[in-house]
């Protein structure tokens, strides 16, 4: 069996017994990165909101990126899905999304 | 800008714009001042004068010293003279006087003609894209590798007007640039104390933007590396200001959240250019709109890649190309033909301009080795293993394949139970910078079982002691993927890396193959160059040119340069249908170009 085909993306859990894996670029061709959602809040609303309606999915860490932009990492990814169903619960979470992934493909010959 | 003063800087531009086309004409008045080009436009104490036929030679000489001046040469063309200032009198008084005197038919400058700027650079007969004269690029692997003469971006006659684009800053949102290499270290931006490396890192959440890969600094030279230094390649602009902001790592990735943190950093530092050579996500990303939304508040252009999939960018959707705020200008790469490059997306609503893409010669940050291994000697597995299960399996169909797979049999059969599968191998990295670990795998593994991916700097069992890279359940879904890990720690002569399938007592699954396996290493430099090919490089091009029209145009908005980058472009027929201009960028044509003043009314009386 020729294996030559490139994966369209890749499925990931954690086992709940296994120490999450450091972030080190781990790269095929997911197009997010599993467990990281944007969490984007209204003027003036605190971080603790995300807490209040996420907290039971188990969050890992809210880093704040500024311009009321906030990146959650969850310890087990709960999907997309799941994410943007709750996110009603409270006005002030205004949107979330994945973190996507960017990446640039170019190679060449160093001389 | 109000009326008045929009008013002001449209005449001011148009007189320029017609002094860049002008030849010597009746037009006594004082030429427009090209501060920042290469060199002045005519002689600053001389006139040429002509008089009225018959005047006689005694009154032309009269006239002459009246005034002060030396009558330098009578020029072989009837009733015109070489006219010498005196002392301290300035060119507009000077035009002033003789064209109130009766005897004078016509007085002008003394301009200067030169052949159109060529800076010397040793690589500078490389670079086709800044000047295609149909030379071979040696270093080159897209074929073809030469072209056709006159398919480059124009910018020769551009130097001559201006070089020198270090007034506007362009961030690099990147891999970050290795700011001490040697055609880019007087190109990077200051950022005085606060940012004493010039940019920022928010990959590893640090100051230092320092380049592990290359890409970033490939592209930072093709915007910026220091023209007319006699030594490496010349940027679009000879001079600039060069931005760091490392968001994408050492395997080439970044997230929403590196790149939107790297974009508003920039609009907060002054940037007025912002180059994105990157992508991905086929899935609108509202965070990252915002962000690009935020740079057009504050007057940024942002220059960004079409992308290497050969797509229709209109079908499938490649972001941030596809975003469609104005101060956006999405890039295709042309061949040395100006022929569409074969890894090129297009897109005749999505994507806006094309520039040269391939075989692009541009500063790196290192050399760079790589280390392969196939698993075997002589058809015997020769990575070190303990608990059973993994073996060496060539698979053949077609080309050869060696495979390092558990189980054995993959990809028939499964993996055992309970099993405690570990399979590694020592390599030597010492002396190097970076070192990123790939290979490719198909994947099948149960949840409650772990495949599990270990190095040991110190060698030996990368799972007794070792440092995790990845772990867990996982399945490719029956095909083959792509993996890259940075690998960077473990920079000793006893790197061990291993892999590890981990099995409870339940249900297992088709197991693991894998194959491919590399590692690549940099040691960073400051004299290195690489030539690749990719819109990433078409990108910067337009960048640079970009910052070019904005340190020529300081009254530009965003919204001038973007014009005057589509509507200075060259038509391509490549291009027709595949782009919103059907144009390949053209940096003297976009130079020339007046934008539509705006904010004006007429009143007829």
């Amino acid at each position: 069996m020729a294996m030559t085909t490139l994966a369209a993306g890749l499925a990931c859990s954690q086992p709940s017994n296994n120490p999450a894996p450091p972030n080190r670029d781990v790269s095929s061709r997911q197009t997010r990165m599993p467990g990281e959602y944007l969490f984007t809040l209204a003027a003036e609303a605190e971080s603790r909101v995300i807490a209040d309606v996420y907290g039971r999915f188990g969050i890992k860490g809210i880093r704040d990126l500024g311009h009321n932009t906030f990146l959650v990492t969850f310890a087990v990814d709960p999907g997309p899905e799941r994410i943007a169903s709750v996110r009603g619960q409270n006005p002030q979470i205004t949107a979330v999304q994945p973190n996507f992934v960017y990446r640039h493909d170019e190679r060449g010959s160093v001389q | 800008m109000k009326a008045l003063n929009r008013s002001s800087f449209m005449v001011a531009l148009f007189a320029a714009v017609l002094a860049l086309y002008a030849q010597v004409s009746a037009a006594p008045v004082a030429p427009p001042n090209f501060g920042g080009g290469a060199s002045s436009q005519y002689v600053a104490d001389e006139v040429l004068v002509k008089f009225r036929p018959m005047t006689p030679a005694q009154v032309r000489a009269a006239t002459v010293a009246a005034r002060s001046h030396a009558l330098l040469a009578n020029l072989n063309q009837t009733d015109w003279v070489q006219v010498k200032l005196g002392p301290g009198q300035g060119m507009e008084a000077a035009l002033a006087v003789y064209r109130d005197d009766p005897n004078v038919e016509y007085v002008q400058p003394n301009y200067i003609y030169r052949a159109t700027a060529v800076p010397n650079d040793t690589q500078y007969g490389q670079l086709w894209a800044l000047k295609n004269i149909g030379q071979t690029i040696t270093t080159g692997t897209y074929v073809p590798n030469s072209g056709t003469a006159g398919n480059d971006m124009n910018l020769e006659p551009a130097w001559d007007h201006i070089t020198d684009c270090s007034s506007v800053v362009v961030a690099v949102i990147d891999t970050g640039i290795n700011y001490n290499q040697e055609d880019l270290a007087a190109s990077m931006w200051d950022g005085g104390a606060s940012f004493p490396k010039h940019g920022i890192d928010y990959v590893d959440n640090d100051n230092d933007p320092m380049d592990l890969q290359g890409h970033g600094t490939h592209v930072g030279g093709i915007i910026g590396a220091a023209g007319n230094n006699t030594l490496g390649t010349t940027g679009v602009c000879w001079k600039a200001s060069i931005m760091a902001v490392r968001a994408l790592g050492v395997t080439g990735i970044g997230t929403t959240a590196t790149i939107i943190q790297g974009i508003n950093f920039a609009v907060a530092q002054g940037a007025k250019v912002i180059n994105m050579s990157l992508g991905g996500s086929s899935a609108f990303d509202q965070t990252l709109s915002n962000a690009i939304s935020t740079a057009q508040s504050n007057d940024v252009v942002v220059i960004v890649a079409a992308g290497n999939e050969n797509n229709n960018n209109d079908v499938t959707a490649v972001y941030p190309c596809r975003f469609t705020q104005p101060n956006l200008v999405c890039v295709a790469a042309l061949d040395q033909n100006y022929a569409l490059a074969s890894f090129s997306n297009w897109g005749a609503a999505s994507v806006d301009v094309g520039a040269p893409g391939t075989n692009v010669l541009s500063a790196w940050a290192g050399t760079e080795t790589t280390i392969t291994d196939n698993f075997n000697t002589g058809g015997v597995l020769n990575w070190t293993a303990s608990g059973g299960g993994w073996a060496y399996r060539p698979l053949i169909s077609g080309t050869p394949v060696d495979v390092l797979a558990n189980p054995a049999t993959f990809p028939s059969g499964t993996y055992s139970n309970n099993a405690d599968n570990r399979v590694y191998k020592g390599f030597d990295l010492s002396g190097t910078d970076v070192a990123t670990l790939s290979f490719f795998a198909q994947i099948a593994v149960q949840a409650g079982d772990s495949l599990n991916l270990n190095y040991r700097r110190s060698g030996g069992d990368p799972f007794a002691g070792g440092v995790q890279l990845t772990g867990g359940s996982a399945t490719t879904g029956g095909i083959v993927g792509p993996f890259s890990f940075d690998l960077s720690p473990c920079n000793s002569s006893t790197c061990s890396v291993g892999f590890q399938l981990l099995t409870n007592g339940s249900i297992t699954a088709q197991g693991v193959g894998i194959l491919g396996f590399s590692i690549a290493t940099m040691q960073l430099n400051t004299t290195t160059y690489n030539t690749i090919s990719g819109t990433s490089m078409a990108t910067p091009e337009v960048a640079g040119l970009a910052a070019m029209l904005r340190a020529y145009n300081p009254l530009y908005t965003y919204a001038d340069t973007v014009n005057a980058i589509k509507n200075g472009g060259r038509s391509v027929p490549a291009l027709a249908g595949k782009t919103t201009t059907g144009k390949a960028v053209n940096a003297m044509s976009s130079l020339a170009f007046i934008n539509s003043p705006t904010g004006l009314t007429a009143t007829v009386q």
